[in-house]
């Protein structure tokens, strides 16, 4: 009994160790991830992800305190009351400058390029780089010299570290979004069978459900568009931007059902940004200076009823104070990120995902 | 008018509410367990049972906890040379909490930021029975889906529903077997499974959640479950009378699984149940696992000469799973020896009966979470940089990917920490009284850290081996016996630590962000830097003298008039009076980690009674008291009260202790609310301006006991009863001028963050009585 005791705990010890090896610390599951996506050839739900990141970038904080700088806003609680009276920190504006280059930004606009390409769809990788121009061209606008003929470089298998990417100066930067553009429009002018775009997997929110020859024209527009915005950027530097800005804008976009909004439906994870940190935080108001303006406007014949005030701030009463907290109405969550909005507006910019969470402070 | 405005001073005789205090209550703890054992010569059993069941210290149902406990070991002698044994638990416990802390719809926030004129309890309207909070005093019919920027605490207590219902089954089975004399084989086989059920709710008109009013339902199920299996064989050697020793080999593999299941529904479509079915938009699932697999080798030797000396070396290689594919396997070496000096027989005297000196190094590894070698695309939502607009990536009912803001690290490999530690043991005065001191030093490299990458690069954050720390410290503790009678003994104790941490080295990286508890801004980041003790606190501050700062083109430091002969670290206040904010740098000001702690601990049995004592002291350590400014810029507290009306000095009348220079000393200015939700306030004044020493001394616990054990317990069927009385967290003394220094926030996820007072529910103090029934 004693020495059969033995040779069978001498053979589980031997069995287990053989057992054992590499094997028990690899495979799916154990050093590779079964929670998430590593490998992707389909440019679809990229390009869902980088439509929606963008909105959060250009309905967010950045816009917000411009807006608050214009007086068309003003922040009255918490934080925002600082920020009204310019109160600013190096970290304010860390998640959006974050957020033109990381996944939902640059780097997807470029993944999606590739993806695109490799399926010879030159539809697709012009769309995607006129939202690469869309978001550059914003990024430089806001911070001036930028990082980009060297942005993206950091992979797996090169270390990080030994990486810095040079700033480019801004007026290279634009003259970069310019030829960004051209190559876009050069894209979606071409046609044929792999030329299908998102529009085959609703993957287009901004045009949903146009097909891809007019998601081809309804691009091409809006590239001229940001071109045309692009060179006013730069006409106080060179004036001869006038007379091209002029000439891009003339094969813009055509027709207000054309414009570039990113559509919110009512759903609560889709609700326009603004109208969430309105609604739900509530730390501005609207600002005394458009109200008045506005208000003079009517006075004076300018503006011939008082339509547009209430269609800029719903819940707010003549004298710009709230008159309901909240409402149901979903009218106004279709907001403008459009090249043709507001000056303010299209100088707005991106989101962190990341693992930052939502702060009630 | 400011939404958060002071308003009109209160008239006189208006009626105060007591809204720090009234949502809370006295808790009532009971724990009851009952144990038997007993066996035969070869087969031997332990059975408990215990029952705990907790009311806590909030108003309202749903601070209840409740936990069932049975426990079985059993050990068996099989044949003499074979024992098996076995260990069975099963404990299940059910609970329902209350949203805390840093949360619009927790039970502080609200509850302390309403003005002393609201009255809290009445948290549902007279009129319209729906939810009414001081931001929304007057809740009319129809406003039953409208948040209420906070919730009124006691609707925080007495509505929402958050349970967590868990169920956890844990013990091994052991064998041993001794083939030979000198040889012993042990197996252990051993598993951990439990499983937790939540539900987290958020009512109708609830101010909190990504659906602020219309309500959200949160339900997730978390199942863990180890399973640990370890052999060992130990041989014992005796190569002559003198030199004996074991040698020991063994295995061990461990899996530790993860997997949570979570469905979150918003709007709700009538106000209760709780449920996911009612609700009206789903969010998509959250489907998560995950295994971190564990496979370790290990041999030791160890050598006893003379019964004086004892040597061990081991070595151990463990392999890890989260490991990078290169660097998969790491070995670990580990050596100690003692001396008992003082073990001879003969060479004791009175003044040292025992002597011992030691020293040990030793080398571990630590394994990152699972999963960080691989890039991975995120389906996570969009967050607007912290301030609660969201935006979900299923848009148009297509789901929408972004690649992931970590880029994946195939060479990751262990955090290794290699310690030395000294110290020795001493028997003094005749046994009347010991000393033991250690002193360590540890060496981290290879520290694992979130290193931060430049965006433009495409990711923000890689896991690294990068870094270096070290720990440095002492520990002494002092035992004193003075009574050591039949009838009385009497013990002292006193203890003392020191730790010093320093980051070494960070292969360059300007700094790490450990812990951002509310993001950036007005509040602090604990960081790691070069130089600098791990977790230091990085905060924004006022233009202060000696840092080389220039005010509207002045260079403040070289200018008469300005800070030219002032301290460095002098508060500038500008021409009308005030501080101004520092808008470019950030500064380290405060740590969290303190200089020292120690304390002392009693004990004196006379005849049946007992009674013990323990103080403990802590010198050093930083707390930010985020909530005293918050309350400031509320203008809630005694502070805003003082300084509402009138003027003050800075320097003089206001903050005395702070050193001022600058044009605007000795001029006196208005504070009141402009300054505290200015400059003065947690949202737009610096951070470093709610720092505050957290020294304390706490009485932690004093105790009574007294055993029964007349000849009256016996005949009714005991062989003794004890009694026992202890009061805990008694009474602290601190210059710390929130609740309690002793604080720490949870941050997102499940680290802890030392030091930061934000509306943390307090520690409480109690009042144990103890009857236990012994046969």
């Amino acid at each position: 009994m004693k020495l059969r005791l033995a040779t069978v705990a001498a053979a589980a010890l031997a069995s287990l160790t053989v057992a054992a090896c590499d094997s028990y610390l690899s495979g799916p599951g154990i050093d590779q991830d079964p929670n998430n996506i590593t490998q992707l050839d389909d440019p679809n739900p990229l390009y869902i992800g980088l439509q929606t990141a963008q909105a959060t970038q250009f309905e967010g904080q950045l816009g917000r305190i411009a807006a608050m700088y214009t007086q068309q806003i003003a922040g009255v609680a918490r934080q925002f009351q600082g920020y009204d009276i310019y109160g600013s920190q190096p970290t304010d504006v860390d998640p959006y400058w974050q957020g033109v280059y990381i996944g939902g930004g640059l780097l997807d606009a470029r993944r999606i390029q590739r993806l695109a390409l490799a399926r010879g769809d030159s539809t697709y990788a012009g769309i995607a780089k006129v939202w690469e121009a869309f978001i550059v061209g914003m990024a430089a606008s806001f911070w001036g010299d930028i990082p980009y003929r060297e942005a993206l470089q950091y992979s797996e298998t090169t270390d990080p570290t030994t990486i810095k990417a040079k700033f480019d100066p801004q007026r290279q930067v634009y003259a970069d979004v310019q030829a960004q553009l051209d190559t876009a429009i050069l894209f979606l002018s071409r046609t044929g069978a792999t030329n299908v775009g998102p529009s085959a997997r609703n993957a287009e929110l901004t045009y949903a459900g146009r097909s891809a020859a007019q998601l081809r024209t309804v691009y091409t527009e809006v590239a001229r568009t940001l071109k045309a915005r692009y060179y006013l950027h730069m006409a106080e530097v060179d004036p001869s931007n006038y007379a091209r800005a002029a000439a891009a804008a003339r094969g813009g976009i055509s027709t207000p059902a054309n414009d570039f909004n990113f559509f919110h439906s009512s759903e609560t994870v889709s609700n326009n940004v603004h109208y969430q940190f309105y609604f739900n935080r509530g730390d501005v108001l609207p600002g005394a200076a458009i109200i008045n303006l506005m208000k003079s406007r009517i006075k004076s014949g300018l503006d011939v009823n008082t339509d547009r005030l209430a269609f800029y701030f719903y819940d707010v009463d003549y004298e710009g104070r709230r008159t309901r907290t909240r409402t149901s109405a979903t009218a106004r969550r279709r907001t403008r990120t459009s090249p043709a909005a507001t000056r303010t507006r299209s100088r707005t910019s991106t989101s962190s995902r990341a693992t930052r969470t939502s702060v009630s402070r | 008018v400011a939404a958060g405005s002071w308003g009109p001073r209160l008239g006189q005789g208006a009626t105060a509410y007591d809204n720090r205090d009234n949502i809370f209550q006295t808790g009532l703890v009971s724990d009851n367990t009952i144990s038997a054992s007993g066996g035969t010569e070869r087969t031997t059993f332990f059975l408990s049972a215990g029952l705990l069941d907790q009311r806590g210290i909030v108003v309202g149902p749903n601070n209840e906890f409740e936990r069932y406990s049975v426990r079985f070991n059993g050990g068996h002698q099989v044949f003499n040379t074979l024992r098996v044994g076995v260990n069975a638990n099963y404990v299940t416990s059910q609970g329902a909490f209350v949203q805390s802390r840093n949360n619009v719809g927790g039970l502080l926030l609200g509850a302390w930021r309403t003005p002393v004129d609201f009255n809290n309890e009445e948290y549902l309207s007279a009129t319209s029975g729906l939810h009414r909070s001081y931001r929304f005093p007057n809740p009319a019919a129809g406003s039953e889906r409208t948040t209420r920027r906070y919730d009124n605490p006691f609707f925080a207590a007495y509505v929402p529903r958050a349970t967590s219902d868990v169920g956890r089954a844990f013990g091994n089975i052991t064998a041993e077997y001794i083939p030979t004399s000198w040889l012993r084989v042990n197996y252990s086989l051993g598993s951990d499974f439990s499983n937790d059920e939540r539900l987290e709710s958020t009512p109708l008109s609830s101010s909190t959640g990504a659906t602020a009013g219309q309500g959200q339902v949160i339900r997730a199920s978390m199942r863990n479950v180890q399973i640990d299996h370890n052999l060992s064989a130990t041989g014992n050697y005796t190569l002559t009378e003198n030199v004996r020793g074991t040698v020991t080999l063994g295995q061990n593999l461990n899996a530790q699984q993860f997997r949570q299941q979570a469905g979150q529904g918003n709007v709700l479509v009538a106000a209760e149940p709780y449920n996911l079915g009612n609700t009206s938009t789903q969010q998509p699932p959250s489907d998560l696992r995950s295994e971190v697999r564990i496979e370790s080798y290990f041999g030791q030797a160890t050598v006893d000469l003379f019964e004086q000396l004892f040597l061990t070396l081991a070595l151990r290689n463990d392999g890890f799973s989260t490991f990078g594919a290169n660097s998969r396997r790491a070995w670990f070496p580990k050596g100690s020896a003692s001396w008992s000096f003082l073990r001879e027989p003969g060479m004791t005297n009175g003044m040292l009966t025992f002597g011992k000196v030691r020293a040990a190094y030793g080398q571990s590894g630590t394994s990152p979470t699972a999963y960080q070698t691989q890039t991975v695309f995120s389906s996570g939502s969009f967050f607007e940089g912290g301030w609660g607009p969201t935006l979900g990536t299923q848009q148009n009912g297509v789901r929408g990917l972004a690649t992931s803001t970590t880029l994946g690290n195939p060479d990751l490999g262990p955090e290794r920490v290699g310690e030395l530690e000294m110290g020795f043991d001493l028997g003094l005065l005749r046994d009347r009284a010991d000393l033991t001191l250690t002193h360590y030093r540890q060496k981290t490299t290879d520290a694992i850290l979130q290193f931060p990458l430049q965006a433009a690069g495409g990711y923000t954050t890689q896991l690294r081996n990068v870094g270096e720390l070290e720990n440095i410290g002492w520990e002494a503790a002092l035992n004193l016996h003075p009574l050591r009678g039949q009838r009385a003994t009497w013990d002292v104790g006193l203890f003392w630590s020191r730790n010093r941490n320093k980051v070494l080295s960070l292969q360059g990286a300007a700094q790490v962000v450990l812990n951002a508890p509310f993001g950036t801004g007005s509040f602090p980041q604990a960081i790691v830097r070069e130089g600098q003790p791990m977790g230091i606190w990085l905060s924004d501050d006022f233009i202060r003298c000696g840092r080389g700062l220039t005010v509207s083109g002045v260079q403040i430091d070289q200018t008469s008039g300005h800070c030219q002969g002032a301290p460095a670290g002098a508060l500038y206040l500008g021409a009308d009076g005030l501080p101004l904010r520092d808008q470019e740098d950030q500064y380290l000001l405060a740590d969290a980690n303190p200089d020292w702690q120690g304390g002392v601990r009693t004990n004196l049995t006379w005849r049946k009674f007992t009674f013990g004592g323990l103080l403990d002291m802590r010198r050093g350590g930083d707390v930010w008291n985020g909530t005293r400014t918050a309350l400031n810029h509320f203008g809630r507290t005694a502070e805003s009260a003082r300084f509402r009306e009138g003027t003050f000095t800075f320097g003089e009348t206001y903050v005395p202790d702070e050193r001022v220079a600058g044009p605007g000393v000795g001029k006196a200015v208005a504070l009141g609310e402009g300054w505290f939700s200015g400059l003065g306030g947690v949202f737009n004044g610096p951070a470093s301006f709610a720092f505050e020493d957290g020294s304390f001394m706490k009485l932690r616990e004093l105790s009574v006991g007294y055993l029964w054990d007349t000849q009256t317990v016996r005949r009714i069927g005991f062989s003794n009863v004890e009694f026992r009385v202890a009061g805990r967290n008694l009474y602290t003394w601190t210059d710390y001028t929130g609740v309690d220094p002793e604080t720490s926030v949870q941050s997102a996820g499940t680290s802890v963050i030392r030091g930061v007072d934000y509306f943390n529910n307090p520690q409480t103090r109690s009042f144990v009585f103890t009857l236990s029934l012994n046969r």
